[in-house]
């Protein structure tokens, strides 16, 4: 019988005040697990977006309250569409492409939904305005809408008439090339939830219209919106020739300031802001999550502790005779201070890993619906939280494992 | 075999200072039956965790098998008590969450020994106390008279060179009081192991080769043929 066994055994005879320890433990922990997973998981998406998404600019109407990238078009203000080509006119050096957009809160069967306009890039073309400019037209040719720029080391490279013509890469490039008037794109959710495929048909406010596409799953919003032609929705809100927002983006990062300040001078009825400093919120956000999560952990570590210090006492009290038992029978100081800390350790173990459970699963079914992302669980938190739960027991439990080497043995003799 | 030099011991109570051993000498040779009679409070107890090694004296020298008890390590005279030293307690002392077998294992377990050699020697033991079929019994659902067969089997599974009882017969009934008492005498007889046993039991300590009483933490010899009197009156 090894001294482990005799540790599991105690703790199987007399399980309530352990688990009493080891619940406040696994709580710290599951919290550091679960705060921690939904802030990287979130960080890791802003991260991902932002590199998908390159140096995009959004030109918003003054008063528009933003709450992140996805859901910019969504505050209800609106620009006139004339800015597109006031900015195409500019000849802005690094605008690569634009993408004005309106948005509606409509159904489609009773299913809420977010009618999105969208401008198709062949529209560019068609105004005859844009089209006056020579240099311009030469330079749409090529692939970009304003000056490129030297040593462009962006993403003009990346962005091919072929990628823009796949309607499903619309969720990734922000840009479809054509879109016939009566043409939608439908978020995954949507089609899921309408059961609408490609080719099918549905009426919206009157009008039918064709699924051009369904979108794969983003995690976005955009999973519940249908993109259809921009001037459709514009006849179809009543609200005239407007947009709510207009995307512009940049080749790359190192003409985003430049860029910027050039759109504030051109547009100064509008709001310019990068999307940096848009996911600067909800790093931000993320940021305190963590901190709040280490807090959390460090006062609930505490309690734990606290908790798993007043049961090795009590445990050592209530086992003199035991304990006395043992070192009549030849057990060494040292061999009962193993034994009040195998059990704490296993305690604080027992914890660590109950609350990387509790935490992850917690996790993953409220995490998305916090961040409305997929959820991947904190290895580190995870690590984090083991390493200090067994520390923490270990440290919280040293007094009652001096206290118990230093029983006098002689109780063994007496009625206690 | 065991040698006590003018052992006393101390306590202080509420700041006052008590004597519970007042400086006490005696030589033990190795097979004999000693037993110690005396009141409740007398110091029984405190000499008999003095010569377990479990309680260190206020002065004065402990000698067993050669050494000087209280001047080894602690873990060295842990691991001198496993060996050479038995306990058998009145309560038993069995450990609640333990079988019975494990309970009987455990002094080869806390020196590490192998969980085969620990098993078969604790089996032994069971079966020569007649408890194999209680082998899987927790104390609870044991009856005094088997726990105390299980103490027992605990104590001699180390064979020790000396074992002390301290009042092993207080909760028995006559058949397993007698059980205990001849456990003791064939230790004696057969294993030539020394005995010392605490009791207030004169039927019990008039078996023991030596009687002594202990008044006011002074030990001090007394005649066997008084006792057997006593007891047979």
């Amino acid at each position: 019988m090894k001294i482990r066994s005799l540790v599991w055994k105690e703790i199987r005879q007399r399980p309530a005040p352990s688990l009493a320890a080891l619940l406040a433990v696994a709580l710290g922990v599951s919290a550091l697990v679960c705060v921690q997973s939904i802030a990287d998981s979130s960080a890791q998406q802003v991260a991902r977006q932002m590199s998908e998404l390159g140096a995009n600019i959004l030109v918003l109407p003054k008063s528009a309250n933003l709450q992140d990238y996805y859901a910019a078009d969504l505050h209800g203000e609106t620009l006139p569409e004339e800015y597109v080509t006031s900015i195409i006119l500019a000849q802005a050096v690094g605008v690569e492409e634009m993408a004005p957009k309106l948005c509606l809160q409509t159904t489609i069967q009773e299913t809420p939904i977010t009618l999105t306009g969208i401008l198709p890039r062949s529209e560019f073309f068609k105004k005859s305005s844009w089209q006056s400019v020579d240099l311009m037209f030469q330079e749409m040719e090529a692939g970009a809408l304003g000056s490129q720029h030297e040593n462009c080391t962006g993403r003009t490279c990346q962005l091919t008439d072929e990628s823009m013509k796949d309607l499903k890469s619309y969720s990734k490039t922000r840009v479809v090339h054509d879109l016939a008037p009566y043409d939608a794109l439908i978020g995954a959710d949507v089609a899921q939830k309408l059961q609408l495929t490609e080719e099918s048909e549905f009426q919206l406010l009157g009008d039918t219209f064709r699924v051009a596409a369904v979108l794969p799953a983003s995690g976005t919003i955009d999973d519940q919106r249908v993109f259809a032609h921009l001037h459709t929705v514009q006849d179809l809100s009543e609200q005239g020739p407007v947009v709510n927002v207009i995307e512009v983006m940049g080749c790359c990062e190192d003409v985003t300031a430049g860029l910027v300040s050039e759109l504030e001078d051109l547009l100064p009825e509008a709001r310019v802001i990068t999307i940096s400093q848009l996911v600067e919120a909800q790093v931000g956000m993320n940021r305190l999550m963590s901190r709040l999560s280490y807090l959390l952990f460090a006062i609930l570590m505490l309690v734990g502790g606290a908790s798993i210090a007043s049961v090795m006492f009590a445990n050592v009290s209530e086992r003199r005779r035991e304990l006395g038992t043992l070192m009549a029978l030849g057990a060494t100081p040292r061999y009962l201070q193993r034994l009040v800390l195998m059990k704490a350790a296993m305690i604080g173990i027992g914890g660590g890993l109950t609350g990387m459970i509790a935490g992850g699963v917690l996790a993953i079914v409220v995490g998305p619906s916090i961040v409305d992302v997929p959820l991947s669980i904190s290895i580190p938190a995870i690590g984090w939280g083991l390493i200090i739960s067994f520390l923490i027991a270990m440290i919280f439990s040293y007094l009652p494992a001096r206290k118990a080497a230093h029983l006098d043995p002689s109780v063994c003799f007496q009625d206690v | 075999m065991l040698e006590l030099i003018e052992v006393s011991k101390q306590y202080s109570r509420r700041n006052q200072p008590v004597d519970a051993l007042r400086s006490t000498s005696l030589k033990v040779d190795t097979g004999k039956f000693i037993a110690i009679v005396g009141p409740s409070g007398s110091g029984k107890t405190t000499l008999l965790s003095i010569l377990g090694g479990m309680l260190a004296p206020s002065s004065g020298e402990v000698k067993l098998l050669g050494e000087s008890l209280y001047q080894l390590d602690s873990s060295v005279r842990a691991k001198f008590r496993n060996e050479k030293i038995g306990f058998v307690f009145q309560n038993f002392n069995l450990v609640p969450w333990l079988t019975a077998l494990e309970n009987v294992q455990l002094p080869l377990s806390i020196f590490g020994s192998e969980a085969d050699v620990q098993q078969s020697r604790a089996m032994e033991l069971l079966e020569r106390f007649q408890l194999t079929d209680r082998a899987d019994h927790k104390p609870s659902e044991l009856s005094a008279g088997q726990q105390q067969r299980v103490a027992l089997a605990r104590t001699l599974i180390t064979t020790p060179k000396l074992i002390l009882a301290d009042e092993p017969t207080g909760n028995l009934d006559p058949e397993a009081k007698q059980l205990v008492l001849e456990t003791l005498v064939n230790c004696r007889e057969k294993s030539g192991q020394t005995v010392i046993l605490v009791t207030h039991d004169h039927s019990i300590a008039s078996s023991a080769d030596r009687v002594m009483t202990m008044k006011e933490g002074i030990l001090s010899e007394t005649s066997s043929s008084i006792l057997s009197v006593v007891a047979a009156g």
